[in-house]
């Protein structure tokens, strides 16, 4: 999946390079999502920070990638019990993602309004390794690692008889799918507790507005409900 | 465009809905805090003197006024749910506030009701016993707090057979066979088999006689000793084999001999190929493991301790013990209704084989290996004054409960 993903950016990065317009942002957001871990109904945090590229092709075409820093948490203290010593924890560790996507535009039929089709693809994972001394036999490392991969999917219908703001809502098809994997090795007493990540509700729907100062500069806030909480913003800069 | 649209959404709401719902995962869980209460706290404003009316328009019955009347406590009718209630009272002009009468416990310990629970000091040492040392126990109630066992689990007591009939065991024992006799009818003869059983597994909770260490485990009765005790290692092999092939996860050996044989070292070992753990008693002659103890690591050998976590004088030792559990003035059940105090390894052995019907009960996947692993290396090291971490004598320690099922907690 690695793999597959990095094809998607790199064309992007290409035509970044091509002397098109495009637009260097600071991002920010805090997802709260409600999750499938197994079969136990879960919350995964995820606050995080980052650049984002968007790369203007034509008026029907808008390409984006780039990636955050941020902290991945359980919303609850997680017990797994599979594990021949169990273990609970709510995470809260470091995570990376990287992500690229782009805006389509099918046709217009309005000239204050306008569709969007809208698919995105990420990559998000946190990781972290304790070492343990509860006793002299209790000796060892647990290693926890919190994955997924997501593909969105939505419909973007955005109002745009307005210079400086433009309205946006938007019905998204959110699926994502990955695991978390905790491992323990306590001297030669060794165990594997491996569970699927899966979207409660594979569907978001979004509100947001993009603001614009001049040619140079543009902002913008969204919020996203439904599958859990979203609320993103960026800061961004056209060159 | 407007069809188009109207199916995507009509897609996504349709998957999304698929995506509800959820169960709960035995393997994987978050911590439940939801307690289950029929009563409500109300608090009604100052000079509200129709309170008894305004309950009964929410269908509540009143049990008393408590802190000098500021607040009344009720009782939610059966057909209610508290949370509607609470929603109702809430709105009520003559309420402040109203709230679930939650209920509190001793954190992280269930006790069980039995009347001989208190004497069972193995299992929860109150350092009541003169001599006796408060907390030299199994910390079984702890245990209790993760798991009270399965009713999938089958522990199998291959020994003197088991009296079935016994109150406190009736509903837990699944009649094996009698390899002694060469019958379906494994009744106990000597009383031995039924003390192990009930100390792994006797009806618990319920308001009489002792705990078992697995609540909800099912004991498997398997005879292979005579009414004196006695058995030929044959017959104890074909016992292990069929318990294992009726489904048994545990089986315990109160018993062994002095004399190695290769047909007791390859019962082990079918019962560990066919994912099955062995708990076998190290023995009372204060002299080298008895066989198949001395087995170990193809089953789990056990020691015994005294109340004050000291070495039970006549413990058997050597360099295969994996652990003790307590095994001196043990109450459990006895023939003929009755309930008796034993002393020996035999009655420390089916304390663990307890333990490891709780372990396999909460996680079921665990192989011998991991099980056995899981339990010797969780033991208290209580001789680590004199003889610091491993030792011929109580090998890794004394069974804990407490660290066995307690979730290590990572920030």
């Amino acid at each position: 999946m690695k793999k597959i993903f990095l094809f998607l950016i790199f064309p992007l990065i290409i035509y970044a390079g091509d002397g098109l317009e495009y637009t260097i942002s600071g991002i920010f957001g805090y997802r709260s999502l409600n999750v499938k871990i197994g079969d136990t109904d879960a919350t995964l945090n995820y606050t995080q920070a980052g650049v984002n590229t968007t790369v203007l092709i034509d008026e029907a075409k808008v390409l984006y990638f780039g990636g955050t820093y941020g902290k991945m948490s359980f919303g609850d203290e997680m017990v797994f019990n599979e594990l021949p010593i169990s273990v609970s924890t709510k995470f809260s560790k470091p995570a990376f993602s990287v992500f690229a996507g782009g805006y389509f535009r099918p046709y217009s039929f309005s000239e204050d309004f306008a569709i969007f089709l809208n698919p995105e693809f990420s990559y998000n994972v946190s990781s972290h390794s304790w070492d343990i001394s509860q006793s002299p036999y209790l000796e060892g490392s647990v290693d926890g690692k919190i994955y997924y991969i997501e593909g969105k999917l939505g419909l973007l219908l955005m109002y745009e008889g307005n210079e400086t703001f433009e309205p946006y809502f938007g019905f998204y098809f959110d699926y994502y799918r990955g695991n978390v994997k905790f491992r323990e090795k306590f001297n030669d007493l060794e165990g594997i507790q491996e569970e699927i990540l899966k979207p409660k509700l594979p569907i978001m729907v979004t509100a947001g507005t993009n603001v614009y100062y001049g040619e140079k500069f543009s902002a913008g806030l969204s919020l996203g409900l439904l599958n859990g909480i979203t609320a993103t913003g960026f800061v961004g800069i056209t060159f | 465009m407007k069809k188009i649209l109207f199916l995507f959404l009509t897609i996504l709401l349709f998957v999304g809905w698929s995506y509800w719902k959820g169960n709960p995962d035995a393997g994987l869980w978050i911590p439940d805090r939801i307690e289950r209460t029929n009563r409500v706290v109300i608090k009604f404003y100052p000079g509200i003197k129709e309170k008894d009316m305004a309950l009964k328009t929410h269908g509540l019955e009143k049990i008393k006024d408590i802190l000098k009347g500021k607040w009344t406590v009720a009782r939610v009718p059966e057909r209610k749910k508290v949370s509607e209630v609470i929603d109702e009272l809430l709105k009520d002009r003559r309420v402040v506030w109203a709230e679930p009468d939650h209920i509190a416990h001793i954190a992280g310990e269930v006790s069980p009701n039995d009347s001989l629970f208190g004497q069972q000091w193995y299992l929860k040492n109150r350092g009541t016993i003169e001599g006796s040392i408060e907390g030299a126990d199994v910390k079984a109630t702890f245990a209790w707090d993760y798991t009270k066992g399965s009713e999938d689990v089958i522990v199998a007591v291959v020994d003197t057979g088991v009296d079935y009939e016994h109150p406190d065991l009736k509903n837990k024992v699944i009649k094996g066979y009698d390899f002694v006799n060469i019958d379906s009818d494994p009744m106990d003869d000597n009383g031995h088999g039924t003390m192990v059983a009930g100390i792994i597994g006797a009806e618990t909770n319920n308001g009489e006689g002792i705990a078992g260490v697995c609540w909800n485990c099912r004991v498997l009765a398997v005879k292979v000793l005579n009414d004196e005790g006695l058995g030929y290692y044959s017959w104890i092999a074909d016992g292990i084999q069929y318990a294992v092939e009726q489904g048994a996860r545990v089986v315990n050996l109160s018993l062994g001999g002095s004399t190695p044989s290769f047909v007791l070292e390859d019962a082990l070992s079918y019962a560990t190929n066919n994912n099955a753990i062995v708990v076998a008693a190290a023995g009372n002659e204060s002299s080298q493991l008895l066989y198949p103890a001395a087995y170990s690591p193809k089953c789990i050998s056990v020691g015994a301790t005294d109340y004050s976590d000291l070495r039970a004088y006549f413990s058997n030792f050597g360099p295969n013990l994996d652990i003790a559990a307590p095994g001196v003035e043990i109450l459990s059940t006895f023939p003929g209704n009755n309930y008796a105090i034993g002393d020996g390894t035999s009655f420390a052995a089916p304390i663990v084989s307890g333990a490891v019907g709780l372990l396999i009960s909460l996680k079921p996947n665990l192989t011998p290996d991991q099980i056995r692993k899981a339990i010797i290396y969780t033991a208290d090291d209580v001789n680590s004054n004199s003889l610091p971490g491993f030792d011929y004598y109580l090998g890794y320690g004394r069974l804990n409960l407490q660290t066995l099922f307690t979730p290590l907690h990572l920030e």
